[in-house]
């Protein structure tokens, strides 16, 4: 299935991306997403994922079509989600 | 004693005299240093229904604990007064160089009350304190003024904080500056214009000492090494601009006024735009490992060579609420307003709703002495707030802030006013923020997203954002407590992700500086009182149950747009949510302090109207 990734703050400014589209497994969940991603941008890796358990760091959070926030990896993706890698800290 | 200087300077600028109060240990324990002390004082010092503009009304400013210190941060104070703005307590923080040179002056508070007869600067060398004839900075601006200073005292290192025109002019929201950092919010600066006091300018030659140096060298240099981390990155890099896409993308960036929650535009006035054309380059205030300060240029057009340091709250103020895509046009409205010395949310707040009035038809050109005042239009932008600073025609109406100048334009324009009990919102849509909602609306100082950062737990997703609830009560009451924490240590709030432990660690850090043993429990039970304190101070002053409210737009006009189209605060959430916050605080349904409550943090606050 395809899934959109938006990537937001310092996500996107390690990875030079806003949006990519992944092609993921059909029953695919969060954590097969984060494999993917900590594949094609390593970078992300001790900045927005976390080193060997690929949850977020406490600063991000993964956003499931801008509504819904979770670190819950075994969360089962659908056909055309957006799943946005979301800072989580606000302030100004 | 350590960590603190132990003393108090007490200034009275109508006879002028001086006099220093020790500090009484007791005050240290239970209300810890910067908003803790000078709420305690300001209740202290201040007679019930003072003008902010009479001379009995003070200004307070007192630093932390750890000022002086190698603690990371801890260079901060606070500036409190009786809001000119609102009518109830100000309180806002400011820091960096000024405020330890205050503690190396030997002072943890300095209290200023009184008039003086003349414009005047106050110049405290270490014991030996002066008031001196400041004719000559009359009508300059910030940066002017700190320059000038310094060259009358012909020191170059003497610190400064400052007023600018509009303090002078008594702006409602004039700010008080100090080494490019701001007290920006609730109008300090206008009673300080109001002292005729422009300046006040410190050198210091003591040493503040630790109790236990070695252990505070080990502390530190694991948490320089936690603030130099992801935990801090995204103040680092990109600065809080960064907070432009995100909460446009959630829909609660607020536009025009108000009128919408998404900007078209948002791409032209991110934190990533910004750094790649405009930033030239990233300061820190003084012992601060994160070093958030953008430093922007204007290199080229109408505004070239215009140049100050963006965060987001003036981003948001300035930009997408006024519909100003033009990056250039939004560091020149900032660098004016640094130089005049207002507050950046309260002046972009203002003109989104001059602008909404203009395109209602609700004033013309002849209201506005010729601004075509349309939302977009980045001159209008420049125009007002040249009035507003200087109130000069229009300006003078505006100088009050957006609460009196829509109750003096009348015609409905109350309606979309965004303020909350006088003082103008920061950038974060609340209709799809219920938390928050509720935290902006209890803010003893008006709407403040810096007094509860009750935007988080919507943010992170800890709780629906969408969905108003009985448990938001505690929610916000917590989350004041906390940051009444570090705004009494009188840390940076951007540190608050290096600790693993809040409370065990800061009480921890409290006793290794000071020396006085403070328990976890202790130290939360302080951020309670010192919330306490500042209710009671605003019950004192007139404060009712109908003063935590919100915006009528916030509870009328649902969100057009985005993925928080539909979203409204309703009467029926609000009181709810009232009715929980004022019972997780002990209070009366009214909101008033019990006298149990009173008991149990020992607030000692003899005044009637307080208690119920």
């Amino acid at each position: 299935m395809k899934i959109t990734v938006e990537l937001y703050g310092i996500a996107r400014y390690l990875t030079k991306t806003k949006e990519i589209e992944l092609s993921l497994k059909d029953d695919a969940c969060l954590y097969d997403l984060a494999t993917v991603l900590v594949k094609r941008y390593p970078q992300l890796l001790g900045h927005v994922i976390a080193h060997q358990t690929y949850m977020t760091e406490k600063t991000f959070k993964f956003n499931i079509n801008g509504t819904h926030m979770t670190q819950d990896l075994n969360l089962k993706l659908h056909e055309m989600d957006h799943v946005l890698l979301f800072p989580i800290d606000g302030g100004g | 004693m350590f960590g603190y200087m132990g003393r108090i300077l007490h200034v009275d600028l109508s006879k002028p005299k001086f006099s220093v109060q020790p500090l009484p240990e007791a005050l240290c324990k239970q209300y810890i240093g910067g908003v803790g002390f000078s709420t305690r004082l300001l209740f202290n010092h201040v007679p019930p229904q003072t003008h902010p503009f009479h001379p009995d009304n003070a200004l307070i400013f007192a630093t932390g604990p750890f000022a002086g210190t190698m603690f990371p941060t801890g260079n901060k104070h606070s500036v409190t007064t009786k809001s000119p703005l609102t009518g109830f307590i100000g309180d806002s923080l400011s820091g960096s160089f000024w405020t330890h040179e205050v503690k190396k002056a030997g002072y943890d508070v300095i209290v200023v009350k009184g008039k003086a007869a003349e414009l005047s600067y106050l110049f405290i060398d270490d014991d030996h304190v002066t008031i001196r004839d400041a004719q000559f900075l009359k009508s300059h601006t910030i940066p002017e003024t700190e320059t000038l200073v310094r060259e009358d005292l012909e020191d170059r290192t003497v610190k400064v904080a400052s007023i600018g025109i509009a303090g002078e002019k008594q702006v409602l929201f004039a700010n008080i500056a100090n080494d490019r950092r701001t007290a920006g919010r609730t109008g300090g600066g206008a009673v300080m214009g109001s002292k005729n006091l422009k300046a006040i300018a410190v050198r210091g030659t003591k040493t503040v000492y630790v109790a236990d140096i070695e252990k505070l060298v080990e502390l530190c240099l694991d948490l320089y090494k936690k603030a130099q981390g992801p935990a801090t990155e995204k103040y680092r890099i990109l600065g809080t601009p960064s907070n432009v896409l995100t909460l446009n993308r959630i829909a609660c960036l607020p536009t025009r006024n108000w009128q919408q929650a998404t900007f078209e535009s948002a791409e032209k006035v991110s934190g990533e735009y910004m750094l790649e054309h405009h930033v030239t380059n990233i300061v820190a205030c003084s012992s601060c490992p994160i070093a958030c300060d953008h430093n922007c240029t204007v290199k080229q057009g109408p505004y070239a060579g215009a140049t100050t340091s963006i965060d987001y709250e003036s981003l948001y103020a300035l930009g997408p609420n006024c519909g100003i895509d033009y990056f250039p046009a939004i560091i020149k409205a900032c660098e004016l307003c640094d130089q005049y010395g207002i507050d950046t949310i309260s002046t972009g707040v203002i003109i989104a709703w001059v602008m909404e009035c203009y395109e209602r038809g609700l004033i013309t050109e002849k209201t506005t002495h010729g601004v075509e005042a349309r939302f977009g239009n980045h001159d209008a932008v420049i125009q007002l707030i040249h009035m507003m600073a200087q109130r000069r025609g229009f300006g003078e109406v505006l100088g009050l802030g957006v609460k009196k100048a829509s109750e003096k334009i009348g015609k409905g324009s109350e309606h979309f006013a965004i303020h909350v009990k006088g003082l103008e919102l920061p950038g974060y849509d609340i209709r799809g923020l219920k938390t928050a909602a509720l935290g902006w609306a209890v803010s003893a100082r008006g709407g403040c997203h810096n007094k509860s950062g009750a935007y988080e737990p919507d943010i992170s997703g800890e709780v629906n954002r969408f969905q108003a609830e009985i448990s938001r009560g505690k929610i916000v009451m917590d989350s004041e407590d906390f940051v009444c924490i570090m705004d009494s240590l009188a840390i940076c709030k951007f540190l608050r992700r290096c600790f693993d432990n809040f409370y065990t660690e800061l009480a921890k850090v409290y006793t290794i500086i000071t020396g006085i043993n403070l328990t976890v429990n202790e130290l939360k039970q302080a951020g309670e009182r010192i919330s306490n304190l500042k209710k009671a101070f605003n019950i004192r002053e007139g404060w009712t149950r109908q003063d935590d409210s919100l915006p009528t737009r916030v509870m009328k006009d649902p969100i057009p747009d985005g993925i928080a189209k539909g979203s409204v605060i309703t009467g029926e959430e609000l009181d709810m949510m009232l009715d929980a916050y004022y019972k997780a605080r002990g209070w009366s349904q009214t909101g008033l302090l019990t006298k149990k409550k009173m008991l149990e943090l020992e607030l000692n606050v003899d005044h009637k109207g307080a208690i119920q």
